[in-house]
């Protein structure tokens, strides 16, 4: 007996099934074009230019001022040891922290997560790594915040997604 | 009228059956270069290249490409590769 | 003939209505169920259902969704504009009203077991309603852009976006940026007023075919 294994096509079957995976193509094609229509432009993130946040005279010591740093809340505080500068987004689900003075901490009243105003490590509560710090320069009686002090350790934080 | 059931008759034999063969073919391949080519022009575009007059004008100069491409595909399938005439039931 | 068998005579007779109506209308119903009211939830959810969408077509003639008017707009509804705060009302009470009533419609229909065959696949078109009413309560909770609505919305975008492989994507896409604001207020509001809508209207079509072909079950 004959051991032959036959497969047709017809050129008619053969020519559908070309149209066909062109016409499949085509439509990735439209369904790629939507999706770049859908996708958020990417703010061209270039290098942060300097941001004046405030005058010297406008925070003393003990006070704070608040500024936006690459679209990101931030704070400026006057410490006794000097000038900090910090992204005020809690590193644990993304609310903002502020400063409360008689504990000398910023606060974030999500889940009383505690952050130290010198280093931005966490004191206490949920959250799991420091508040990214700001290089700032003081020069001509004004405050300028540069550049995130560690934008590696800035990326991996998702609530500062796209600051860094 | 409602037609039950459309029936092919065999395919048309002959050199210009095997001739009309080929060329669908390598029209298909033409189209599947110009699909490729739309859609690189499309996503490799920047938006605001993309709104420009002779940018659109390319797209459609493509697409036109495309459409008579289609047309040459389906006249040669039909004229080529089946019969003159299909049988269909009618009830 | 009365006027009213009058003018259902003439519809009949162009639309054949005596044969279209009947089996829509006349559908049979297990006995003792007439009475129990549990039956009634899906049927409340259709009609706050209903409510929402000819309220929210009335807010939306003066809403505005930008962040710059959003708040405002809402406000002169509320206050500006003769019977808005009443309509606006409405439609947060109905939205509540829908949510709950399908979540017990939901949990009626699992402890009857009316999700049994042939009845399976309608089970699955309503979860899937289930999740297009609630998706509705959060593209619309973001609108009036007020801090509530914000860091709901803060929460709910950061939710999706802890997903594991897509959840970036996914929250890219919702946001339309990297932070909440105008990209995300808008995009919300295509959602909340066109998209929805339609994948609802498409969902609720089929769900009442197949109430209408399988019938209502009888107990267990």
């Amino acid at each position: 007996m004959e051991d032959k294994i036959t497969l047709t096509i017809t050129r008619r079957k053969f020519t559908e099934i070309l149209i066909g995976l062109v016409a499949v193509f085509f439509a990735s094609g439209a369904i790629a074009t939507i999706l770049k229509y859908l996708w958020p432009e990417s703010g061209a993130k270039g290098e942060s230019t300097e941001v004046m946040i405030a005058n010297v005279d406008e925070v003393p010591t003990g006070s704070v001022k608040k500024f936006m740093f690459n679209n990101k809340a931030a704070v400026l505080l006057h410490m006794p040891a000097g000038f900090r500068a910090f992204g005020s987004i809690c590193t644990h689900l993304g609310c903002i922290a502020y400063w409360k003075p008689d504990e000398n901490i910023l606060f974030c009243p999500c889940h009383l997560g505690k952050f130290d105003p010198n280093t931005g490590t966490v004191v206490s509560g949920p959250p799991p790594s420091p508040l990214p710090a700001i290089d700032i320069i003081v020069k001509e009686g004004a405050i300028y915040a540069l550049k995130w002090k560690d934008p590696e350790y800035v990326k991996t934080i998702s609530y500062y997604a796209g600051a860094a | 009228m409602h037609i039950e059931n459309i029936e092919y008759g065999p395919e048309k034999t002959g050199g210009m059956s095997q001739i009309a063969f080929i060329l669908i073919v390598i029209l298909t391949i033409v189209a599947a270069g110009l699909t490729g080519m739309l859609i690189l022009k499309l996503i490799a575009s920047e938006p605001s290249d993309a709104s420009t007059r002779p940018f659109i004008e390319d797209i459609g100069i493509l697409l036109a490409y495309l459409l008579f491409d289609m047309g040459a595909i389906i006249y040669l399938y039909v004229k080529g590769l089946l019969q003159d005439e299909y049988v269909t039931t009618l009830e | 003939m009365s006027l009213s068998e009058k003018l259902y005579a003439w519809f009949d007779e162009r639309l054949k209505l005596s044969e279209l109506l009947p089996p829509i209308v006349k559908h049979p119903a297990p006995e003792k169920v007439t009475s129990n009211p549990l039956y009634c939830l899906g049927g409340t959810a259709f009609l706050c259902f209903l409510i929402l969408v000819l309220t929210g077509i009335f807010l939306a003639m003066y809403y505005k969704p930008t962040p710059v008017e959003a708040y405002n707009s809402v406000k002169r509804i509320m206050t500006e504009v003769p019977m808005g705060s009443l309509i606006r009302s409405i439609h947060h009470w109905a939205a509540n009203t829908m949510i709950a009533a399908v979540m017990l419609h939901m949990m009626r229909i699992y402890f009857m077991g009316a999700y049994k065959k042939p009845r399976e696949l309608n089970w699955v078109v309503g979860v899937s309603l289930l999740l297009i009413t609630t998706t509705f309560g959060f593209s619309g909770y973001l609108l009036p852009w007020d801090q509530l609505a914000f860091w709901a919305t803060k929460i709910g975008t950061g939710i999706a976006g802890s997903v594991p492989v897509m959840g970036g994507y996914i929250s890219l896409i919702l946001v339309g940026g990297t932070d909440i604001g105008a990209e995300t207020l808008t995009r919300f509001y295509a959602i909340h007023v066109l998209i929805l809508p339609a994948t609802i209207v498409v969902l609720l079509l089929l769900h009442f075919l197949m109430v209408r072909l399988q019938g209502i079950s009888g107990r267990l």
